[in-house]
């Protein structure tokens, strides 16, 4: 005989049998369960955004407690106001505008480049094995090296900018793209094959999406290294851009205006990142993410 | 309907090191098939059933031996393929997949198609989700609806319920004999389960692990079937003895 579980009521339903079916009632939900914690004012201060703020806060007066401490460093304050300066004399746009000039052009033969050969090297091996150290070097070789290369070969011009971006650029690209070639599901591609579906349509539908992650990831890295060759170039040999601005502040000794374009290049940076990439690469994920939100 | 010609099928995969020998996947398979009829290869894992499957799909090719399948009209017969897994493009909807492997008319009329055999197997209220919203098994009615929607004269199906729960299987299966009952289809079918084998099929060709077919048998039962009744439990044992005396001589040995 199984063990009674519980003293049997009057109507014949024991205790524990009850507090059970009480439960499933919505009205004896203790209000705690369905609102959320009461939380005390300071609690913000504990949460992740509040780190964040801290952190920018700490490192501003941080920052400028060593700006006004030490005379070779910059403030923040001091670095705004340059800026400001800088924006009143119209040269943060004129070279803001040449940099973005080489480095679209440069980043567009690279998404180009970077594709066709990480797909050639994927579908042919002896074109693999052909370039496989060549791109070795290109990810090896320094980018200032190029950079000191091409103004010895060009002088001051948009050609030198551009080549360096490209060269140092993409090998990133190639090296992802090659990875999502080769990581096309083969059981999709016999799907296909089984079903006579055209090469068109196979490459449209199949292999291409399955490579879209990685090209972006791979875009990603290519534009942090391509912007960074431009800069560079300029840096080393040219008369315009973001980069002779910043070496200009340099050999005029001025703190100030080298912090100040180095925040201007770390903000179109970001700005890019945060703005095209961020969404592109969400735009290629969002399937996946359909699934999760299901899942969840 | 098709009918399928298979003469001294052989399937030899070479080897890739010095020193290791050669696989003999399928040593020699012959048998026909036509018409409007549920063939099933059942056997041990490993004895070349998805191979020779492969091999009438097209995806591969056979070692010697002829291998033709002729469809209704001339030119090349249509294959249907379900596989184990669902092999759905995770990128695109459901809708989208069935379009995939549908080539004939435009746009509007491959949708048109798709949702109709969608339809046919349930799952109409899903064209708009992708693959990951969905469970195993209706994913895996996704890929019979597509194979379906082709119109095949030939329906591949390899091990298409293995990967399934018991009751989702049991339900598909159900659902596999209505569908083969309303369309023309010659269906080759792959499992390793013999109960599978005697619930579905109008014959059985029995597989050894050798690569050979050892037996070819009728089930001749009435559709459609069960899998509680009594005559599909005695066929099912006596594939069973049949498998236990092929294999014999090897245990004695």
């Amino acid at each position: 005989m199984a063990r009674p579980r519980g003293r049997e009521g009057a109507d014949g339903v024991s205790e524990v049998q009850a507090a059970v079916r009480g439960h499933g009632a919505t009205n004896d939900i203790p209000a705690s369960l369905l609102a959320p914690p009461a939380r005390p004012w300071w609690w913000w201060l504990t949460s992740d955004r509040a780190a964040r703020y801290t952190a920018r806060l700490a490192f501003l007066v941080v920052w400028q407690w060593a700006g006004s401490t030490f005379q070779d460093i910059p403030t923040p304050l001091g670095t705004l106001e340059f800026l400001r300066e800088e924006f009143a004399r119209g040269e943060v746009f004129r070279n803001v505008g040449i940099s973005l000039f080489r480095a679209v052009i440069g980043l567009s033969l690279v998404l180009v480049l970077g594709i066709a050969i990480g797909i050639a090297m994927a579908r042919w091996w002896r074109v693999r094995f052909f370039l496989t150290d060549l791109i070795l070097v290109g990810i090896t070789l320094p980018a200032f090296i190029w950079a000191l290369l091409v103004v010895m070969w060009w002088g001051f011009s948009n050609i030198g900018p551009i080549t360096v971006c490209v060269v140092s650029a993409t090998p990133q690209l190639v090296v992802n793209t090659f990875q999502g070639a080769t990581a096309t599901p083969g059981k999709l591609l016999a799907m296909s094959d089984a079903y006579r579906v055209g090469t068109r349509r196979q490459f449209r539908w199949l292999v291409i999406p399955s490579m879209m992650e990685y090209i972006a990831a791979g875009f990603r890295s290519a534009v942090l290294a391509g912007w960074g060759a431009v800069l560079l170039v300029e840096w080393f040999g040219n008369d315009k851009g973001v980069g002779f601005r910043a070496h200009y502040w340099y050999d005029a000794h001025s703190f100030e205006g080298m912090m100040g374009w180095g925040l201007v290049m770390m903000v179109i940076i970001l700005a890019f990142d945060r703005i095209v990439m961020d969404r592109v690469v969400r735009h290629f994920r969002s399937w996946r993410i359909g699934g999760q939100q299901w899942s969840r | 309907m098709a009918r399928l010609v298979a003469r001294d099928v052989k399937k030899v995969f070479p080897p890739t090191r010095q020193g290791q020998d050669p696989v003999f996947a399928l040593r020699d398979v012959s048998f026909q098939a036509e018409g409007h009829t549920f063939v099933t290869l059942v056997g041990p894992s490993g004895c070349g059933k998805s191979t020779f499957l492969n091999m009438v799909s097209g995806i591969d090719t056979p070692s010697a031996g002829t291998l033709e399948v002729f469809g209704r009209t001339e030119g090349d017969a249509k294959i249907g393929y379900v596989f184990q897994d669902p092999r759905l493009l995770p990128w695109k909807t459901v809708l989208d997949n069935m379009v995939y492997v549908l080539d004939e008319g435009s746009t509007d009329e491959r949708e048109a198609r798709g949702r109709r055999f969608l339809d046919l197997v349930n799952l109409g209220s899903t064209a708009d989700m992708y693959p990951g919203q969905l469970s195993g098994g209706m994913q895996q009615r996704v890929g019979i609806a597509r194979a379906l929607s082709i119109e095949p004269d030939l329906l591949l199906m390899d091990e298409p319920f293995s990967h399934l729960d018991a009751i989702t299987a049991r339900d598909l299966r159900v659902e596999l004999q209505r569908l083969w009952l309303d369309t023309a289809s010659t269906i080759l079918f792959v499992t390793h389960d013999v109960l599978e084998a005697v619930l579905l099929s109008s014959r059985v060709l029995m597989m050894s692990s050798r690569g050979v077919i050892f037996r070819d048998l009728t089930i001749d039962l009435p559709f459609p079937r069960r899998q509680t009744d009594k005559e599909v439990a005695i066929h099912q044992a006596e594939i069973l003895e049949l498998f236990e005396e092929m294999e014999r001589p090897k245990v004695d040995a």
